[in-house]
């Protein structure tokens, strides 16, 4: 996987937490789950699940 | 509320002439550099100033020397970036025309330009993010430089 597809694994994951809760995320929860997410090595899916534990 | 910033670098007044305490890689090839004080939040800690690299192209250069960029491996990034706690931000330079941003460290230079992988970023979506005490957040995005609250 390159930088590029981890990129757009994170944003795209933040769009789903998104549509799963309904509602835009918050710069400072976007900060935080990237925070929490770093050098965990999460899938797509792991960060989603991450978010929601998070947000939900 | 938002409100389009025209001075981007007096943004950066703050941190000028000081070094972040952490310049790290996040996922992918974002970066984060901390500055100022040190701030526990939700278990982790964060600069005061904080700024994100986050839906970005950039290039680390030392002189005339490319020394990283968003696609190289992982280590090259881990250590290429970490060269930055050593040095001090100098100078912030942005340009309207194209978005595209240096941060200055001395003889090191980070250009980041916006993300060519994105379809269709929204106007939320940020290039990058500077962080800054008392809650708000300035954020380069497709329209422009905005400075906003966190918690928007």
């Amino acid at each position: 996987m390159t930088n590029r597809d981890e990129n757009r694994e994170f944003y795209e994951a933040v769009r789903r937490v998104q549509a799963i809760l309904g509602r835009k995320l918050r710069r400072d929860e976007i900060q935080r789950l990237h925070r929490e997410i770093t050098d965990l090595g999460l899938d797509l899916e792991g960060i989603v699940e991450t978010g929601l534990s998070m947000f939900g | 509320m938002k409100t389009l910033a025209t001075d981007i670098e007096s943004y950066f007044a703050g941190v000028v002439g000081a070094r972040p305490w952490r310049a790290r890689r996040g996922h992918g090839s974002f970066l984060t550099l901390d500055f100022g004080k040190r701030v526990r939040r939700y278990g982790h800690f964060y600069g005061e100033w904080h700024l994100w690299i986050y839906l970005s192209n950039w290039v680390l250069m030392h002189s005339a020397r490319r020394i990283a960029d968003s696609d190289s491996p992982h280590h090259v990034i881990d250590v290429a970036v970490r060269r930055l706690e050593d040095v001090a931000l100098s100078a912030v330079e942005f340009d309207p025309a194209n978005l595209n941003t240096v941060f200055e460290f001395e003889d090191f230079r980070l250009e980041v330009s916006p993300a060519d992988y994105l379809d269709n970023p929204e106007d939320r979506d940020s290039y990058w993010l500077f962080y800054m005490p008392k809650g708000e957040v300035l954020c380069l995005g497709p329209n422009g430089v905005r400075v906003s609250s966190s918690s928007e």
